[in-house]
């Protein structure tokens, strides 16, 4: 019955981005967990630093909903590891946030710079 | 469990993610140019606390049904463990209603329902008694080749055995050749019997050569004498194989051709009249029972007009003609024991349902007073947002721990119980050695009565306790005034559902056990005390005519010089000959066949002059049988007084004569004396009409069957057997000698009613038991939640007397209810159990009222000591109490 929770993107905005950071990361092919969050420090310019007791979580979480699916593989440097990719169901959920984020940041962006 | 599983494996491999982690981390370190040492360091200070990584990520994993489960289960033992006495009770009073009932169905399930241990036993088929003669069984065997793919006859009697040096009786099994080919039953050592035997051969059963030859590799080839007559072993049967007639336990099988050389007076291959064997037979593949009593009806007709015996008159030609059978499922076997005990059987298995129901009420009761101590936690876990299925679920499954734990005791007291059961019943003629070996079946008994009983005490307490309000329940907990009329009433239900069913055990108990009081004191007619049954077998064929006369006075004078024997005599059958059977006639007086007496049958007996001052049986008139009662002079009998009024109604029998039997080959034979009424077989019996023949005018008789010697002692007949035996040694070394007191042949002759009455007892004390406790618990929680409002009548100037009296008439009410409606159960259920019911009506008024005294008188008990604690309560504090 656990299954059947709905998955709700909670006002938390740390979580939900996160998700969707995972997501978003994933896009360009399956990754493992260390190769995630070293990707999203990255691409935010090292702005981001994503705890791993964070990470964690919210990999199982977004597995336990299908929108990752997980198998153990070799990383480039020869080491066994946990890959997550997307499922078809991760792509559509990344679109839905995505989409949502952007209306988010136009909504703040209009209350924040009302001038433009 | 298979969730469960799940769980373990992924956290292996969430450590196992983790160590991944580090490893790439440490080695990126490494490869920017740090030493491995202090990279896997510092790669580990940057994770965090691994714990709590894996504790938020398990977290996420959420709870499957099974996982839910385990933690309610876990729950449900902290819980239990924190109150043992209420967990011991409880696992205490369910392992006693289930194992009860476990050792009840082992024997069930022994003697009624196991199969036997055959190849596909649901193929075969026994046909429905009256037994059979062997040319009825060759006449069915030509013609049921269609329908059988094989069919053999069976007898199961004793025989005298001398396996290495000593002689002893063992039951014997007589089958035909084709015995073990139709069952599919191969030896473990040797070869089985079949139709080439020839001579007198023996298979052995497993028991016997652990027993008899301490597993003896080389048994095959060894001989036995068998009857005084050589047989040769020639195999030994698998262990568990007890022949077809479960709870009989022959040890030794011989071919049934031999049997008339073995036991004459019991088999005569040849008679058509003489019936005395079982028939069982393997159905062809496809052929279903119905089918094949079909086929049977179109042949029997043919099989019974082949057989006949064409010196029948024609009334008794066209009774045998008309003999019917039928094919009945023979997988459990055919079972004289099942035949015996079909009924207690069923009757102990009403017996201990009830207890077991009583059990659950009570269980019921200690859960709701407990749960009612925890509306509290329950109004929590409700206001935390727990749903009501989910907290009955918490509930139910603390039943179903209990159960199971005392499932698992009941176990133990049902192996132990079904032992002992078996052992009550058993006699030392018809030792019953049921396979008690739990199977699949008994534990899925237990385990399934474990899961209906959860059902029947768990449920409704946990709705109940769960239809509570959160918010009033909180508001509630310091409150002790005021009771709810709904815990009243369903408590009151339980209390009067366990009154009901005490009395029911009660009535049962009362009514099985005046009834055996009856029996034990009941006059057999005879003086059963300080008399020695001595069964002498080996005389027919040895001693013939007026040697055999000689010999018997031998071993009067023998034994009368053995010091405390007052007297000796012989007769066909003792007292009670039980076992042994009867021999029944129809009688016409002077040469006229009463019509309305025809058909009702005399039971005789032969014996010796003296036989009646011996057993003690009471001389009313006439004269006693003499030596000159002998071959020649006038044909004579005795009659007892119930055969003298049936015949002679007012009038003096002395001097008149009666015809026996049908046959015109009988002589008439002359009534010398009365004595008064006896038992023949059994003390069940209702009183028959029973003839005496003298035994010097019955040679032909005595000449074939082996008598009886009862020996009356002046000291204790236990201590006369070794001499006895000694003596008949000393005249005939080639005798077998069996002792027995007439006590013992008493005793044995109530077993049935013995067993159901002790097990009967026990329950109706259990379930009085169990009752009075929960009145007592119902009683004494009302007492406790009234405290206050008796503090205020107390106050205003109630008695103590009229508190007790208060509170004892609430209870009494419930108690009254129980009590009629317990009785009403008990005066339409009893007459299910006449057939063991002797001497009073199945309705005894007396049995029932004491049954009801019983209860009451507990009843009150258990009301009165907390009604007393009651009237004691000082107002001051009871007052103080409710603010």
């Amino acid at each position: 019955m656990a299954g059947k929770e709905r998955y709700q993107n909670r006002i938390e905005l740390l979580q939900g981005t996160l998700d969707m950071l995972i997501l978003r990361t994933l896009q360009w092919g399956p990754q493992h967990g260390h190769g995630i969050a070293q990707a999203i420090r990255a691409n935010s310019g090292e702005l981001l630093q994503v705890e791993t007791g964070s990470l964690y979580p919210a990999l199982h979480r977004l597995e336990k909903q299908a929108w990752l699916a997980s198998e153990w593989g070799v990383s480039e440097k020869n080491q066994k590891a946990k890959f997550y990719k997307l499922t078809a169901a991760g792509r559509k959920q990344l679109l839905a946030e995505q989409s949502k984020w952007d209306l988010l940041i136009k909504a703040i962006a209009g209350v924040m710079k009302p001038a433009q | 469990m298979f969730n469960f599983l799940q769980h373990n494996k992924r956290d292996k491999e969430l450590e196992e993610e983790i160590r991944a982690h580090l490893a790439i981390d440490a080695q990126l370190r490494v490869d920017a140019g740090e030493n491995p040492a202090p990279a896997r360091e510092s790669a580990r200070r940057d994770f965090g606390n691994v714990l709590q990584v894996k504790e938020a990520t398990r977290t996420m994993w959420g709870f499957g049904a099974m996982e839910r489960f385990l933690a309610d289960l876990r729950y449900g033992l902290r819980l239990l463990g924190r109150n043992p006495g209420f967990t011991a009770a409880v696992v205490a009073i369910l392992a006693l209603g289930i194992g009860v009932n476990a050792a009840v169905f082992s024997l069930v399930d022994a003697v009624l329902l196991k199969s036997l241990p055959v190849r596909a036993p649901e193929e075969l088929v026994w046909f429905k008694d009256p037994s059979f003669s062997y040319p009825t069984f060759q006449g069915v065997k030509e013609r049921g080749n269609g329908i059988f793919s094989g069919l053999f006859a069976w007898d199961i009697s004793t025989v005298n055995v001398e396996w290495n040096q000593d002689m002893q009786i063992a039951p014997a099994l007589f089958v035909t050749g084709e015995f073990y080919s139709t069952l599919g039953v191969e030896t473990v050592l040797g070869r089985p019997l079949n139709s080439r035997d020839e001579g007198l051969v023996a298979v052995i059963s497993h028991d016997a050569w652990e027993r008899r030859f301490q597993r003896d590799p080389a048994i095959i080839g060894k001989t036995i004498r068998v009857e005084r007559m050589q047989a040769t072993i020639v195999g030994v049967t698998p262990p568990g194989f007890y022949g077809v007639a479960p709870g009989l336990s022959p040890e030794i099988t011989l071919p049934l051709t031999e049997q008339p050389k073995l036991k004459p007076q019991d088999a005569d291959l040849a008679s058509a009249s003489r019936a005395w064997l079982h028939l069982m037979g393997r159905l062809k593949p496809g052929i279903s029972r119905e089918l094949a009593n079909a086929g049977l009806r179109v042949f029997w007709p043919q099989v019974m007009e082949s057989t006949i015996d064409p010196s029948l008159p024609p009334e008794r030609r066209a009774r045998f003609l008309g003999r019917e059978t039928e094919l009945m499922p023979g997988h459990a076997g055919y079972s004289a024991v099942r035949n015996r005990f079909t009924q207690p059987l069923l009757i102990l298995g009403a017996l201990v349902g009830f207890l077991l129901l009583a059990a659950c009420a009570s269980v019921a009761n200690l859960l709701l007073v407990r749960a009612s101590g925890r509306r509290r936690e329950i109004a929590v876990r409700f206001a935390l947002g727990a749903s009501r299925g989910r907290v009955v679920r918490q509930l139910v499954t603390e039943g179903l721990l209990l159960s199971v734990l005392g499932a698992a005791a009941a176990l133990l007291i049902g192996h132990w119980g079904g032992a002992l059961l078996a052992d009550l019943m058993a006699t030392s003629q018809s030792p019953i050695s049921v396979d008690l070996t739990f199977d699949w079946r008994t534990l899925a008994f237990t385990f399934g009565m474990a899961l209906f009983t959860t059902l029947l005490f768990s449920i409704a307490p946990a709705i109940r306790v769960t239809g509570v309000n959160p918010g009033r329940a909180l508001k509630e907990v310091s409150h002790t005034g005021g009771h709810g009329t709904r815990r009243w009433s369903l408590d009151s239900g339980l209390v009067i559902a366990q009154v009901g069913l005490a009395v029911i055990l009660l009535a049962g108990a009362a009514l099985f056990a005046r009834s055996l009081q009856h029996l034990v004191s009941m006059d057999p007619g005879f003086e059963p005390d300080k008399l020695l049954v001595v069964a002498v077998d080996g005389v027919p064929g040895r001693y013939r005519d007026e040697r055999l006369m000689a010999f018997h006075e031998r071993i009067d004078e023998r034994l009368r010089t053995i010091r405390g024997v007052e007297s000796v005599s012989f007769s066909w059958v003792p007292p009670l000959s039980n076992e042994m059977g009867a021999w029944t006639e129809s009688i016409a007086v002077d040469g006229v066949l009463q019509p309305s007496t025809s058909g009702v049958q005399t039971y005789f007996n032969v014996i010796s002059p003296g036989y009646f001052a011996t057993v003690g049986q009471q001389f009313l008139r006439g004269r006693d049988f003499g030596r000159l009662d002998r071959e020649g002079a006038v044909r004579t009998c005795i009659i007892t007084e119930a055969t003298a009024s049936a015949f002679f109604a007012g009038q003096d029998p002395i001097g008149h004569r009666i015809s026996i039997g049908k046959a015109t080959s009988r002589q008439n034979v002359q009534i010398v004396g009365v004595v008064r009424d006896a038992k023949y077989q059994r003390l069940q019996e209702a009183g028959r009409r029973i003839a005496y023949l003298p035994y010097g005018q019955s040679l032909d008789f005595a000449n074939n069957y082996n008598l009886v010697a009862e020996v009356r002692g002046s000291i204790d007949t236990a201590a006369l057997a070794e001499p006895v035996r000694l003596a008949l040694a000393n005249l005939d070394p080639e005798l077998i000698v069996r002792t027995e007191t007439l006590v013992n042949r008493l005793r044995e002759s109530l077993v049935t009613e013995r067993v159901v009455s002790i097990v009967s007892v026990f329950l109706g004390v259990a379930a009085l038991l169990l009752a009075a406790v929960g009145l007592y618990g119902l009683v004494a929680y009302s007492v406790t939640r009234r405290t206050s409002e008796i503090g205020v009548r107390i106050a205003l100037g109630a008695t103590q007397k009229g508190i007790v009296w208060m509170i004892v008439h609430d209870s009494l009410l419930l108690v009254v209810s129980g009590l009629a409606a317990g009785l009403l159960a008990a005066f339409g259920l009893s007459r299910f159990a006449a057939n063991l019911i002797h001497g009073i009506s199945s309705t005894d008024p007396a049995a029932l009222s004491l049954a009801a005294a019983f209860m009451l008188l507990f009843a009150l008990l258990a009301s009165l000591l907390p009604a007393r604690r009651a009237a004691r309560v000082d107002p001051a504090i009871a007052l103080r109490q409710e603010s």
